[in-house]
């Protein structure tokens, strides 16, 4: 993931050498932007990539929510 | 990073951190990201990309490009006990900021920040040029910190209704409490946790955590 994410900040910087108008190839896409020329595609691109960069995995987040789901429930069984 | 509503963070809902990075200051940086997410924007700082390629002025300034908002605590003036030398990283990026809301673009020009220190006035006594800017005082207190952060977000155009100072405090010492059992769950060392990691254990918590419970 940690990969997939440098990657990704790294095509979407402005000194990319990937010229700005060629389309987004199939296997470089963000989500949604297959087609898109780079420019047209920026402003949900650089959304996209920065929820891909800072977003953990959904496992991981499914774990922590688990875990404090859990905690809660031992919280308030202490608690009644 | 989205907010508590799942929404990915925009300029208008981030806020720039720039304070000290270190043990010291860790209790008060977790208090004001807590309080932050609670009252409905994201935290955003140095830490949160680990990408050994980019030069860490680059990543600033990408940063501070992308937040409307900026907190700066400059009460760091001691010497390093390392090198016997003061730190100038957190003037330095508050002038970066200040020089984006006075130099830049449209958006940029919308910047606002809340800068922190130990006591209201002794910024006068080595910083004055900043005389003026919004200063508020933390004592370095993590529920004094909590507070100026608070009221300094309900000053701002409203984006709905923020939770008191307190309600945050009494909701932020609960995550405390049950932070360790949380992180011994997932498993996670509280040494190896992250920014983060500790972002997403915050931001998790407060979307399971119905806020009239803790009121």
């Amino acid at each position: 993931m940690q990969a997939e994410a440098r990657r990704r900040l790294r095509y979407s910087r402005p000194h990319s050498n990937i010229p700005r108008m060629k389309t987004i190839p199939t296997k470089r896409r963000v989500e949604g932007l297959t087609g898109k020329t780079a420019r047209q595609a920026a402003p949900k691109k650089l959304v996209a990539v920065r929820k891909a960069a800072q977003e953990p995995t959904h496992a991981t987040r499914a774990t922590i929510r688990r875990a404090i789901r859990a905690v809660a429930a031992e919280w308030r069984e202490a608690n009644a | 990073m989205p907010d508590l509503n799942g929404r990915a963070a925009t300029s208008d809902t981030s806020i720039f951190f720039n304070c000290p990075f270190d043990e010291a200051y860790k209790s008060l940086f977790e208090a004001l990201v807590f309080a932050t997410f609670d009252c409905g924007y994201v935290p955003r700082c140095a830490l949160e990309v680990d990408d050994a390629g980019q030069v860490r002025i680059e990543k600033i300034l990408a940063i501070i490009r992308g937040c409307r908002l900026g907190v700066h605590d400059i009460s760091r003036t001691e010497p390093d006990p390392v090198n016997a030398l003061p730190r100038f990283n957190m003037p330095f990026e508050l002038g970066l900021f200040v020089g984006a809301a006075r130099f830049g673009g449209r958006d940029q020009r919308r910047k606002v920040c809340l800068i922190l220190d130990r006591e209201r006035y002794r910024f006068q006594k080595f910083i004055s040029d900043i005389a003026g800017q919004d200063i508020a005082a933390h004592q370095d207190d993590p529920e004094q910190a909590i507070k100026a952060l608070r009221s300094w977000l309900s000053a701002l155009p409203a984006r709905g209704a923020l939770p008191g100072g307190t309600a945050i405090i009494r909701r932020y010492q609960l995550f405390r409490a049950q932070l360790p059992s949380i992180l011994a769950r997932v498993p996670l060392e509280p040494a190896e946790m992250t920014f983060a990691d500790y972002a997403n254990h915050v931001s998790e918590w407060l979307l399971a955590q119905p806020r009239r419970a803790t009121r």
